[in-house]
């Protein structure tokens, strides 16, 4: 397994915080697979920038709320 | 790790076309066996047209079966993370055809046989299509 990168994220949290929304909702509103949700959840896939202010602006916070950096 | 189920349908069809190409490039060359390293043969054609159209109705059917298990999925564009992962997985390819290939064209000066030049990039074209379905399978499920 490769090493997981240095950025955390809260995206599990946010979901469950949100009424549960399911990771494929969450997928399809941002334009990425239920896959590509369950990568970056378990820190394998870290989501391009763009992607990253759809999911922050889905759940309504600021990107550095859902994601932070561990280097 | 992610089971079968809840794989996505570009990494099942990598793993499924990858594995097509590995069978049908295996079953052209064991059928052809050690002839197809001897100068002086001739291209089995019937044999490669069989190969080719194999491969063909294989890759539709497989599609076809992927795309009626998710016709949602099929429609859609592959993703950021499925693009990195193809676009990586085409590079390896990408060597292991350049590298096959130059190898068989170094080679052809010392057997002079067309046929056996290209047998050798017949088989650099199928392990470079391996890699890629592969690779791309491999890379969506392990993370990179």
């Amino acid at each position: 397994m490769p090493p997981p990168p240095p950025i955390g994220n809260r995206v599990r949290e946010l979901r469950e915080a949100h009424g549960n929304v399911s990771q494929a909702a969450l997928g399809e509103a941002i334009g990425v697979t239920r896959q590509t949700i369950i990568a970056i959840e378990q820190g394998r896939y870290s989501p391009s920038l763009e992607s990253a202010f759809r999911i922050a602006r889905f759940f309504g916070v600021g990107v550095e709320d859902v994601f932070s950096w561990h280097g | 790790m992610a089971s079968w189920s809840n794989a996505s349908l570009r990494e099942k069809s990598g793993w499924i076309m990858g594995a097509l190409v590995a069978v049908l490039g295996g079953w052209y060359f064991l059928k052809i066996g050690s002839t197809a390293w001897q100068p002086g043969g001739a291209v089995p054609t019937g044999l490669l047209v069989r190969f080719i159209v194999w491969c063909i109705v294989g890759s539709i059917i497989v599609q076809a079966i992927l795309a009626m298990e998710d016709a949602r999925a099929a429609d859609a564009p592959a993703d950021e993370r499925e693009l990195q992962a193809a676009l990586r997985a085409s590079h390896w390819s990408g060597l292991a055809l350049g590298v096959g290939a130059v190898t068989s064209l170094l080679m052809f000066p010392a057997h002079g046989d067309g046929v056996v030049l290209f047998h050798a990039i017949l088989a650099s074209l199928v392990l470079s299509e391996v890699v890629e379905q592969l690779g791309t399978a491999w890379l969506l499920r392990r993370g990179f």
